[in-house]
């Protein structure tokens, strides 16, 4: 599950046909969230549903958001299994979502990170 | 009684009031009488405490006017003012008993209906107890709001009572009527009726002493048999004598 | 103070209608609360609220998601109809609304400056920052209004309006601006936040909200009969013995700190300041003494029912829920104004 960001509301999550999900997709992972089209509101009661196993933001979302501990604070999001086990994954915005010669670069280092984790 | 001593006030460097001297005294109806402009209502304006004057005092009962708390004087004198839209659908007899609103701590709420009920008969509007203000014609809205005024100091004894203009909205009828209201509630309660008006004709036939101001002075005051003539109207009211004696034979 | 022991007048066929509608509309909130609870991506039957076999995750999901959203949603729905229900009051317009003198448009201003210029910002700021800007923001669009009406020598409303207005251009024009500024994800959270969303509701935000949006309102029912008074002029309340500067400053301040707080747990929801005191005066009449505590309870149950709505219609997805209450309350503002164009109820 990819969170564009969060500030305040509910967060903003990818759904299909962002570059969110490509980049997940190329990277071998599933994006949960199948249901809608672009950034959305992301309900919290769908987000324990969806279940998501690591988060992925931009390093630039986690920032806004406060760091990482007050995004695992975040309602929906800390009922997830991925905030239990702290799997959150952070990177650059630019070269996770930017789509152009560091494509390749970015999805193998997302996979070689949810490896990892 | 209610005496004003050397009072002026001046708004925007213009001078509205100035160097009145004049006393009101319980038991009558006084008018304030005067061209457009004169200052009449701002003096009402200083007589009810709402305006500050630059110079001179307001003694109410001798004592100075603005040593009095929002509460005391709100059981002593009573104001009708010019219409006030109300944009709210209160019912005309919710808009009386907000005149009741100084008894609040009393509890009375029966003494309080029953004055209510009261006031509204002697205003002829009872009948309009249920209908809702803003729906109210121009002259059944100013009837209820004297209800209002009334009941709120319908248990005082030598109260004041301050009407700017009470008549402009009514018929002959309930010109007459209210007038008579005004008469017999002076009269029983020791009221001091302090009245700003325009019409020469209810002033002479009912009340007490007439004040005329021109220019913010007051030019002429004194018992409204008397004042109110044609040398008075010519100089008042700037009319050439023979419209003024027209006018007068008129009237009287 | 002398106008907390202050009884109210009550007359007798007031008293007749209070106590039942208040207790009607607190039975009301009580059930769209329950029904509330349990509808939602993981749904939860009715017994179930009260504790009876519950999984881990419905549990979870009521206690830490849903319980605290509900309960924003009944704090900011009522904090919002009664300060709509009293600005309605003291500026003696039915039109009047907290979003009128600028309040919303300047805690709108507030959180784009934050946003845009401060950056972002690590643990406490980065996770209240927002709210805490919203509120700020909403509190000095209220005392710049006061300076302006003190310059004046009196509290006249009219200069008050006025300057509202002119805050909420003002504060309008500067979101535009940093508008132009912002980047594309800056842009993207201002614009969801000034549609308003109870998604991010916490224990923590419902605890601040309560104990802001409930005295204030207490206050401002204690000082509902004098607001009575007031509907027949300054000068009249005067008169009848009504202080009406402390009356005006003490309905401004609690306004602005109720909506301030509101705002900065929620972001911009528009109408229900507007909307239910029209509804609540159209069938219980003016009265402010049943005004307020019933528009709290009616902007309560409305704003749950649209935040219900907001969270289920589009699942996974959640609707800002200031859209929602847009599209209800907008055409039925501009039903209200033909009535009152109509001049049959002289609203």
């Amino acid at each position: 599950m990819f969170i564009l960001q969060h500030t305040g509301g509910a967060p903003l999550v990818a759904g299909t046909n962002t570059a969110a999900d490509s980049i997940i997709k190329l990277a071998g992972g599933i994006n949960v969230v199948s249901d809608y089209e672009g950034y959305k509101p992301l309900s919290p009661e769908a987000a324990v549903n969806l279940a998501p196993e690591i988060l992925l933001l931009t390093t630039q979302g986690v920032e806004q958001a406060g760091g990482e501990e007050s995004l695992l604070l975040v309602p929906g999001v800390a009922l997830t299994p991925a905030a239990k086990e702290q799997h959150i994954i952070a990177m650059d915005a630019l070269l996770l979502l930017g789509f152009g010669p560091r494509t390749a670069e970015a999805a193998l280092e997302l996979n070689r990170r949810s490896n990892d984790l | 009684m209610i005496t004003v001593d050397n009072l002026s006030y001046s708004a925007a460097r213009q001078q509205i009031l100035e160097n009145i001297n004049v006393t009101f005294e319980a038991g009558k109806i006084s008018a304030i009488l005067g061209p457009n402009g004169a200052g009449k209502s701002t003096l009402l304006k200083c007589l009810t405490g709402s305006l500050v004057p630059d110079n001179g005092f307001v003694l109410l009962d001798g004592q100075r006017l603005e040593t009095y708390s929002l509460s005391e004087l709100s059981v002593k004198r009573a104001v009708l003012s010019q219409s006030n839209p109300i944009s709210f659908p209160f019912l005309a007899k919710e808009i009386v008993l907000m005149g009741r609103n100084p008894y609040a701590l009393a509890k009375t709420h029966a003494v309080d209906e029953e004055i209510v009920h009261e006031t509204l008969d002697l205003m002829d509007a009872w009948h309009l107890r249920d209908r809702s203000f803003p729906t109210l014609s121009g002259g059944e809205q100013q009837r209820v709001q004297f209800a209002r005024v009334l009941s709120q100091i319908w248990d005082q004894k030598s109260a004041y009572l301050f009407l700017d203009e009470p008549t402009s909205a009514l018929d002959l009828k309930h010109q007459y009527q209210v007038m008579e209201l005004i008469r017999d509630q002076c009269t029983k309660k020791n009221l001091t009726v302090i009245i700003v008006m325009h019409d020469l004709n209810i002033a002479y036939q009912s009340t007490d002493i007439s004040c005329f101001i021109k220019n913010g002075r007051i030019r002429i005051e004194g018992d409204s048999q008397n004042v109110i003539c044609a040398d008075t109207l010519a100089e008042v009211y700037d009319l050439p004598s023979s419209f003024a004696a027209r006018h007068i034979n008129f009237t009287h | 103070m002398n106008f907390l022991l202050k009884p109210v007048l009550v007359p007798l066929f007031f008293m007749q209608l209070k106590i039942p509608v208040l207790l009607l509309l607190g039975i009301l909130l009580l059930t769209t609360g329950m029904i509330a609870a349990s509808i939602g991506a993981v749904s939860i039957p009715l017994t179930g609220i009260i504790g009876v076999n519950l999984t881990d995750q419905q549990e979870a999901v009521l206690t830490s998601i849903r319980l605290p959203r509900i309960l924003l949603a009944v704090i900011v729905g009522g904090s919002l109809a009664v300060s709509g229900a009293a600005m309605q009051g003291l500026f003696r317009n039915p039109l009047a609304d907290p979003g009128l003198i600028g309040i919303a448009t300047s805690a709108a201003l507030a959180v784009a400056l934050v946003l845009v210029l401060a950056g972002p910002m690590a643990g406490f700021f980065g996770l209240y920052g927002l709210s805490l800007a919203a509120f700020l923001g909403a509190l000095l669009a209220c005392f710049i209004i006061f300076r302006f009406a003190r310059l004046t020598g009196s509290f006249s409303v009219t200069y008050m309006l006025l300057t509202g207005i002119a805050i909420n251009a003002l504060s309008a024009a500067g979101v535009g601006f940093l508008t132009f500024l912002s980047d594309d994800q800056q842009l993207r959270t201002l614009t969801f936040w000034t549609m308003g969303s109870l998604g991010g509701a916490l224990w923590v935000s419902v605890l601040v909200a309560t104990t802001i949006v409930v005295p204030t309102g207490l206050l401002l029912v204690r000082n509902a009969r004098e607001l009575n008074i007031l509907l027949l002029g300054e000068n009249e309340a005067r008169y009848l013995g009504v202080d009406e500067e402390r009356l005006k400053r003490t309905i401004i301040i609690c306004t602005a700190l109720s909506v301030g707080a509101a705002i900065s747990v929620s972001g911009i929801i528009g109408f229900v300041g507007l909307v239910v005191p029209h509804l609540v005066r159209l069938i219980f009449g003016p009265d402010h003494r049943l005004l307020i505590p019933a528009s709290a309870l009616l902007g309560a149950i409305l704003l749950l029912v649209a935040d219900t709505i907001a969270r289920t219609i589009v699942a996974p997805a959640e609707m800002p829920v200031g859209i929602l209450t847009s599209l209800i309350g907008g055409p039925f503002f501009l039903w209200l104004l033909v009535r009152q164009f109509s001049g049959r109820t002289g609203l």
